[in-house]
């Protein structure tokens, strides 16, 4: 008999094989030229009830317009980009960390940190995160995707836009 | 030989009704509660798959002894149906043909498809003469099947009680009958199975039982709830043998007397607290303070000599258990006027703030008010809150009765978390896993999400509180004038005397953060001196306490943490090393001056610690606060650590820690028997109705109906004391959403125990002599203690201290030094294994 964690992990098991399997093929044509990636990408991650809502900025470049695009649990970034991650809460007390950068931060209710990186070569990478006081969630635990900027536009073009 | 009995029974009946003999009260069963005059006076209660046999009260939680001397507690009979019976195996009335009739429904049952859900419990009304031994022979004559029939003794108080009060039975004396003086019921109670009382059968006629039967198919058929955990090592604990064994291996080499042990013999005392959480312990988990749970404590309240306990408690009364010599216990709350059962209580701290000789009492709550209790000397307390000029509402935590400025007056430290709740009020939920004998109404303050980051905002703080005792019973609020404000999120100080000048300075423990240390200038103020005298502490600092662990006259200092070890569950292999911290600097907040596990500092000189506690073996996993005291009265105090975390995580175990000679600590429970716990390791802590109203739960992940979710049993705070005169020390706990553990030692019974008990007596300094340093000089050996109260994390007793003193034939010489630096000394030979009175001269 699963355990509620274990019987979500399932769900979100599935989940993933589902996206891989529709992410297979030619990305779906997307100017990426008309797709900016600044300098410094800003990407908002919210832990809220034991998983993480990705925010991402639209065709603007700009976190926190109207065209931004939302995902959840992975974290998807152009190569080479220098990455700005601003983690936010909207419950509990979070941590996100990505050892492969040996990088840790905290997601804290009406606190506001920030986990700065290079993108760097392209990869996927192993993303922690974990709802301090020992309780493990699985569904906390994704990907850092790190993909060419077109293949990075098109993926994150195809997520839902943000309600505000 | 069965027919006879079955006939004689039968006549006696007959007799029973005529001459109203005390073999069976015939007293009707309590009215329904959910039926008056025929209309519902709330509505009834309904889960799926119910049949339409009634819903009564509910069976109120018990923990007794079968007739295999086994532990059983009424969760477990939760998911069975069973059918209760109060008889006594003496009995020459009702009883042998309530056992016939029970024997034949075990007969009946035999070839049923449900015959492995049907329970029976017969409750003996006369347990000092039906002792588990005499249950067994009983239930052998009787061909009672011990798996699926339980004979259940105890104490005659606690059966009476659960007799009458729970199953609304009477049981009582019969002084008519001069044969056998104990009226008692000869109804059985069907029970469903979720704990509910589904109706009452007369034993004793063919209607009643046929009205049994056709009641008990009925709730046979409703649907058991699925009983779940969130997480593994709840019921099997496969590392807890091999940790057993492998303990009991090494203390073969233990250099420190160990051949002896504690038994749990909480049902023999009769204490029938238990502790109830609010659901944000529970159904509602949040990471939260509400789960550091409650305070133990003990005083002579009623100036008989003996220790009385006191109980607090988040949901219903908090409760004063006077002892009563014998190893037993009887409940005084309500006279005491101590129950305070509308809040939330935190701790209790004993101490005679008005020097006239009896223990008063200080107890905190989570955000509705702290109070003080003064007793009137036979334990009768009045709440002097208001008029002491004691008003303040916090999110509460320890207090400390210490005398900062020596003028003989206790002052008090009260110690705020911080702000941990909303304004949110919820009610407790009433399930099968609160069996309390208080049903009720209760409200808490909802938790914040994120109570791990409290410290980061300073909205949150509530700075803990110094008073003055002013005399006269008013108290005043220094905290500023005497320059002790702090933002820790603190539950427990101790006084500490750092730099040797007789000034009692102070040690706050921050959870969450480092700790604080405020250096006493004679008594005009407190300077912060944290970190040049400790240059790192513990990250989540929980209990405390100063202590001379090596007996060469310097006081140590022994801290445990918890909350460093919150940030991952370590294999049960890796729970003596210190946690490799992963949390960030920004929540830690500490700036690289934390020990992320518990610490020891040695005490070599004034203001002069270094930190050994990996060397001497004093760390472990999930402490909370920790008692210390000589368990094995070799002259060396011993610590006892409560450790667990219950709900969400996996079984922890109680470390003891025996003082081996000052040099180290050596890892104890299992060689004293204290761990594994006594009958169960688990208990249901909520239900949950998964397709109806909890649809969603996070507890109920795919599963679909009712549901009772177990976690593991876990301890928060104990009081060491001896309890039965014995001349050795015994434990108390206060165990988080169970019943407390009342571990008794049989230590003078293993070896020749030498000790003091030395209560002081002030007369200039503070009545309770709080501060004093007591010294017992045995030809070149001396031992040390602080008097000051401190006995577990969350609490304050008032009791003597207790000096082992190994094989000590006599004392050569006493030293009391008070708290106005005059030393006061006893000369010997002085005849030990007694309690000393030492009055302030």
């Amino acid at each position: 008999m699963p355990t509620g964690c274990q019987f979500r992990f399932l769900l979100a098991t599935a989940a993933l094989l589902v996206c891989t399997a529709c992410g297979d093929g030619a990305p779906p044509a997307v100017d990426a030229a008309a797709y900016a990636v600044p300098e410094v990408l800003e990407i908002q991650v919210t832990g809220h009830a034991f998983r993480w809502q990705v925010r991402y900025p639209g065709r603007d470049g700009k976190l926190g317009t109207a065209d931004d695009l939302t995902g959840e649990r992975d974290i998807h970034v152009p190569r080479n980009t220098r990455v700005r991650l601003h983690l936010r809460s909207a419950d509990y007390v979070y941590s996100l960390a990505l050892p492969h950068l040996g990088l840790k931060e905290i997601a804290v209710p009406d606190l506001a940190y920030e986990l700065e990186f290079a993108g760097g070569a392209g990869g996927t990478y192993e993303l922690r995160g974990d709802q301090l006081c020992g309780y493990t969630h699985p569904d906390l635990i994704g990907k850092l995707i790190v993909a060419s900027a077109p293949v990075y536009a098109a993926t994150v073009h195809a997520m839902p836009s943000a309600v505000n | 030989m069965r027919a006879t009995r079955l006939a004689t029974a039968g006549a006696v009946v007959a007799l029973c009704a005529i001459t109203l003999l005390g073999c069976g009260d015939e007293k009707a069963p309590a009215p329904e509660p959910d039926a008056k005059n025929g209309k519902a006076t709330k509505p009834a209660r309904t889960w799926p798959g119910q049949s339409d046999v009634r819903v009564l009260a509910r069976v109120p939680w018990f923990g007794l002894r079968d007739q295999e001397k086994t532990y059983r507690t009424s969760e477990q009979l939760l998911g069975k149906v069973w059918i209760a019976n109060f008889m006594f195996t003496r009995c020459g009335g009702t009883c042998p043909l309530q056992t016939a009739r029970l024997a034949e429904i075990q007969k009946t049952m035999e070839k049923d498809i449900w015959r492995d859900d049907v329970h029976m419990v017969s409750f003996t009304v006369d347990p000092e003469h039906d002792t588990s031994d005499v249950l067994t022979t009983y239930a052998e004559e009787n061909h009672a099947d011990g798996t699926r029939w339980s004979f259940l003794t105890g104490v005659r108080r606690d059966i009476w009680h659960l007799s009458q009060k729970g199953f609304k039975l009477f049981a009582g004396e019969d002084p008519a009958n001069a044969d056998m003086p104990i009226a008692h019921s000869a109804h059985f109670v069907l029970v469903g199975r979720r704990g509910f009382i589904r109706g009452y059968f007369d034993s004793q006629t063919a209607d009643g039982m046929e009205a049994l039967r056709t009641a008990l198919a009925a709730v046979l058929e409703e649907p058991a709830p699925k009983i779940m955990k969130a997480v593994d090592g709840v019921f099997r604990i496969p590392w807890l043998e091999p940790r057993r064994k492998a303990q009991i291996e090494a203390a073969k080499s233990y250099k420190t007397f160990h051949d002896f042990g504690y038994v749990d013999r909480r049902v023999d005392s009769g204490i029938r607290f238990r502790h109830r959480i609010v659901d944000d312990g529970g159904k509602d988990y949040k990471a939260i303070h509400y789960d550091h749970g409650n305070g133990v404590a003990v005083a002579d309240v009623d100036g008989d000599g003996k220790l009385d306990l006191y109980f607090t408690n988040q949901v219903g009364s908090n409760q004063l258990w006077r002892n009563k010599g014998d190893g037993t216990f009887e409940d005084i709350t309500k006279r005491s006027g101590l129950a305070v059962r509308d809040h939330i209580s935190v701790t209790a701290s004993f101490a005679d703030v008005d020097n006239d000789g009896d223990p008063d009492l200080y107890v905190t709550t989570v955000y509705a008010g702290n109070h003080l209790f003064l007793n009137d000397g036979t334990g009768a307390f009045e709440d002097i809150t208001k008029k002491a000029g004691l008003e303040h509402t916090g999110h509460s935590s320890a207090s400390v009765f210490f005398d900062f400025d020596n003028d003989g007056l206790l002052d008090l430290y009260v110690t705020n978390v911080g702000v941990y709740t909303t304004e949110k009020i919820a009610v407790v939920a009433n399930d099968s896993t609160t069996l309390f004998d208080e049903p009720g109404h209760y409200e808490y303050r909802v938790g914040v999400l994120d109570a791990f980051s409290g410290h980061l905002k300073a909205d949150r703080t509530e700075t803990s509180r110094l008073y003055r005792n002013l005399g006269n019973n008013r108290f005043e609020d220094v905290t500023k004038a005497m320059g002790l404000v702090d933002a820790s999120w603190s539950g427990a100080a101790s006084p500490i005397d750092c730099n040797d000048d007789g000034w009692l300075d102070l040690y706050v423990l921050d959870m969450q953060g480092n700790d604080e240390y405020f250096e006493n200038q004679e008594g005009k103020g407190f300077v912060r001196k944290s970190r040049e005298v400790f240059p790192k502490t513990p990250w989540g600092s929980m209990g405390v306490k100063v202590f001379d662990f090596e007996n060469d006259g310097d006081f140590d200092l022994f801290l445990t943490d918890m909350h460093s070890d919150m940030q991952e569950v370590p294999p049960p292999e890796k729970e003596k090393f210190k946690g490799r911290m992963i949390w960030p600097e920004s929540l830690l907040k500490s700036g690289g001056q934390s020990i992320f596990g518990n610490a020891f500092y040695r005490k070599d000189g004034p203001d002069s610690y270094v930190e050994i506690s990996d060397a001497i073996g004093a760390e472990n996993l999930w402490p909370w606060g920790f008692s210390v005291g000589d368990l094995n009265a070799d002259g060396f105090e011993d610590a006892f650590i409560c450790s667990s975390m219950n709900h969400l995580f996996r079984y922890q175990v109680n470390s003891v820690l025996l003082n081996e000679g000052g040099k180290r600590f050596v890892d104890s429970e299992f060689v004293l028997g204290v761990e594994p716990r006594r009958g169960r390791l688990s208990t249901p802590w909520f239900d949950l109705d998964c397709d109806g109203a909890d649809l969603g739960h996070r507890d109920c992940g795919g599963v679909m109906g009712p549901v009772t979710m177990y976690a593991p049993l876990g301890s928060r705070s104990s009081v060491i004391f001896d309890i039965d005169g014995d001349g050795d020390l015994d434990v108390v706990t206060n165990d988080y959403n169970s019943e407390p553990m009342v571990l008794i030692s049989d230590l003078s019974t293993k070896r020749s125990v030498r000790y003091l008990e030395i209560a002081l007596h002030g007369t200039t300094s503070n009545r309770d002599g709080l501060g004093a340093i007591v010294r017992v000089y045995v030809g070149t050996q001396s031992y040390m203690k602080r008097h000051d109260g401190q006995s577990g994390y969350l609490s304050q007793s008032s009791c003597p201290l207790y000096f082992g003193l190994d094989k000590a034939q006599t004392a050569d010489r006493i030293e009391v030094r008070w708290p106005t630096g005059k030393t006061q000394v006893l000369k010997g030979p002085i005849e030990l294994n007694r309690r000393l009175v030492i009055r302030e001269e």
